[in-house]
């Protein structure tokens, strides 16, 4: 997709797409447009500068990659902090160029949309819409007994297609706890689908659909702006005061907390968390679940039971980040430590809300939010 | 090779061929004996070598939890006007010092140094050492008051912070030595929280608690607190200094890291020091034992590397332990064998120096 340089306003920008969706998606196999949700730390115009972005008024065209092989994307600040990327690209040119950046790149991550949040988005576009779900990919991921009729200890992928699908959402979520990450709508002739990760597919590319996707961003925006201020102001620094004639260094901590809100931690949870306990699995067709992911590893840890109480230090082997862990049954603060950067939050309380409650709610300790 | 070239020398001058084969005879036989008592004791030696990690980290988590509630400014601990001002006061003096100085600069301020238990087996003696501990800090009042307190004249306090479980035996070992300690316990109802105890005899109750009531109520109604604050402070064990390696080369593309990168870390997590030295020397040790046990590679001028197989932090800290371990046993059979063979080589000194006399006899 090639726009041509102008000084576009989003209104201009999205004008033009649909004025000229032939001719852009021309050399596209497929003709979709790609919106995918990003946050970005305050100052992110220097996240980019490696790729030499062109202005284009209020966009920016970013042609991520190397320079023989780059994909553009066009971007555009849609609120502080968050950014739209606009491509034709497939999910391939994607993995390979833009997931590839924020993967390796501090200070950058994809916009999550909590399952609150999410199921607000699938309403609204149902009821202002009248649309319809015609496929939808869910998943258990939770390693707690949140609610699920059979066999609640098996982690779950479901992949749907069929007219009925949004009945059949209803169906498998209290019947196998899934929770939808992707959903595809078909709203008259039109169709898009949104993912939980902040990325929205037109596979049809009108007015319509683009107001869809401008509805479901304004929907979730106040939370995630709100969600983006807190796990950007965790910090550690240091108050120089005086005292007599010195002056001294006294720390000064801004930390997080996540507090759960349907689920009580135990010591068995919590070795879960921290990767030193696998389920046993009875002679069972299914692999037990993993222990957590690789993208955190936690030591120097503690766990007592009884009245629990845990702690430990978290290292985000991504990104570098390392921050304190200290909880009990239903609280877990999170304590700045070393390198940080916002996104190890985002992903440390997606990974909170997604295998242990699904109603977490993540705050800052600061003084102006408390 | 050195030690190959000594074993040389040695025999050389030995001259004699009986007393060689005797020396190298006695030797082995004196070696294989202490590896095996080596051998024998491992089990229970690297169960101390690990209990002393695990208690030096019970210490750090209750240490912590005193010193959060002073850190974060929406504490109303920190509303009060205390704050955490340093860990180790008066360690500089090389003194028996006590773990952290809290303060309160106002009118009604004080000074409050604590002492943290991560366990707490005889009460008695932990709340004798605390006194003694305290003793040390009053008999340095000028000293404090002058360079930390800007030469203000408040009131000291003593705080003994341990866990729930040890709270009430420390109190009473307290009131049977009548009062002068306050008591501080890190709950763990529900979520960990900050409390003082608070003594039913009205006779020792003003000296088992803060001058200022406020500070007495917050603390009874209990605060919020976190069992992770810092990773280590000056005195922590080593193996808990060693911590701060395991994710030092995260941010490098090529997985190295420099004396500098190590520096900044010790920095934060020493951020209440405001003498440079202290870090620098902090950071050498760490750098230092990580070379000496064989996690840290030196690969050029200021360029290190982890040696690890493992990539993750969390695989690399058993990595991390198991070598700080063997390390220390190595140090222990290197120290043992090295008191023996000493003696062995002056037993064999001797022999020599009376044969030597021998020979010229017989010329």
């Amino acid at each position: 997709m090639k726009i041509p340089p102008s000084e576009y306003t989003l209104q201009s920008f999205l004008q033009y797409v649909t004025d000229h969706t032939d001719e852009l998606f021309a050399r596209e196999e497929r003709k979709w447009l790609k919106v995918y949700l990003i946050f970005v730390q305050v100052d992110w115009m220097k996240l980019f500068s490696e790729f030499k972005p062109e202005k284009l008024g209020q966009f920016l065209r970013i042609p991520i990659g190397t320079e023989s092989s780059s994909i553009d994307f066009y971007a555009y600040e849609y609120a502080p902090g968050l950014l739209m990327f606009f491509t034709s690209s497939t999910e391939e040119d994607y993995e390979r160029s833009l997931e590839k950046f924020i993967d390796s790149t501090r200070g950058i991550t994809e916009m999550w949309i909590p399952p609150a949040r999410f199921e607000e988005a699938k309403t609204h576009i149902l009821s202002k819409y009248h649309g319809e779900i015609y496929k939808f990919i869910g998943r258990r991921t939770a390693i707690t007994k949140a609610p699920a009729k059979r066999r609640p200890e098996y982690q779950r992928r479901i992949s749907y297609s069929g007219m009925d699908a949004q009945e059949t959402l209803k169906e498998v979520r209290e019947t196998y706890g899934v929770l939808p990450t992707s959903i595809e709508f078909v709203v008259g002739q039109d169709k898009i689908k949104i993912t939980d990760d902040g990325l929205f597919v037109l596979r049809t590319i009108n007015p319509r659909t683009l107001q869809i996707m401008l509805d479901v961003v304004d929907i979730i925006l106040g939370k995630q702006l709100q969600f983006e201020k807190v796990t950007q102001g965790v910090s550690a620094n240091v108050e120089l005061v005086k005292i007599g004639e010195r002056e001294f260094r006294i720390p000064e901590i801004v930390a997080a907390k996540i507090a759960l809100k349907t689920q009580v931690l135990n010591a068995v949870l919590v070795e879960r968390i921290f990767g030193e306990r696998e389920d046993i699995v009875e002679d069972d067709v299914l692999p037990a679940q993993r222990p957590w992911s690789d993208e955190f590893s936690f030591v120097d840890k503690t766990v007592l039971e009884g009245s629990l109480s845990f702690s430990g230090t978290v290292i985000d082997e991504y990104k570098g980040t390392i921050f304190g862990l200290s909880g009990g049954e239903n609280e877990i603060l999170l304590i700045p430590k070393h390198h940080t950067t916002f996104e190890s939050f985002v992903r440390f309380y997606r990974m909170i809300v997604e295998k242990i409650d699904n109603e977490a709610e993540l705050s800052l300790l600061s003084e102006d939010i408390v | 090779m050195r030690i190959l070239s000594d074993i040389d020398e040695f025999l050389d001058y030995l001259t004699f061929e009986d007393l060689k084969t005797n020396y190298l005879k006695e030797k082995n036989e004196l070696l294989k004996r202490i590896e095996l008592e080596e051998q024998e004791k491992r089990v229970e030696n690297v169960r101390k070598l690990r209990s002393e990690i695990r208690v030096d980290q019970e210490h750090r988590k209750i240490l912590n939890a005193c010193l959060y509630p002073f850190a974060t400014k929406v504490s109303p601990l920190r509303k009060l006007g205390y704050y955490f001002l340093r860990a180790a006061p008066l360690l500089e003096k090389g003194t028996s010092n006590l773990d952290f100085l809290i303060y309160k600069s106002a009118s009604n301020g004080a000074a409050i140094f604590g002492e943290a238990k991560g366990s707490v087996s005889d009460p008695s003696q932990t709340v004798r050492e605390t006194l003694d501990r305290r003793d040390v800090v009053e008999s340095n009042r000028d000293y404090a008051n002058r360079t930390y307190l800007g030469g203000a004249n408040v009131s000291y306090e003593y705080v003994l912070g341990v866990s729930s479980v040890d709270s009430n035996n420390v109190a009473k070992a307290v009131i049977r030595r009548n009062g002068g300690l306050i008591i501080w316990h890190s709950e763990r109802s529900q979520n960990p929280q900050l409390t003082i105890f608070v003594p039913s005899e009205a006779r020792i109750r003003p000296s088992m608690m803060h001058a200022e009531d406020q500070l007495n109520k917050e603390l009874g109604r209990k605060i919020s607190t976190s069992l992770e604050f810092k990773t280590f402070f000056q005195q922590s064990h080593i193996a808990a200094k060693l911590l701060v390696l395991l994710s030092i080369d995260k941010l490098s593309a090529d997985e190295t890291f420099k004396p500098e990168d190590l520096i900044k870390v010790v920095e934060t997590e020493l951020d209440y020091v405001d003498d440079s030295e202290v870090i620098l020397r902090e950071a050498r040790t760490i750098l230092q034992t990580g070379i000496d046990i064989g996690f840290v590679g030196v690969i050029g001028e200021n360029r290190y590397k982890i040696r690890s197989r493992y990539k993750s932090a969390a695989s690399r800290e058993t990595d991390l332990m198991d070598k700080w371990v063997e390390h220390r046993l190595e140090e222990s059979f290197n120290q043992k064998t090295g008191a023996v063979l000493g003696q062995l080589k002056s037993k064999y000194r001797n022999l020599r120096e009376q044969k030597g006399d021998l020979r010229r006899y017989l010329k």
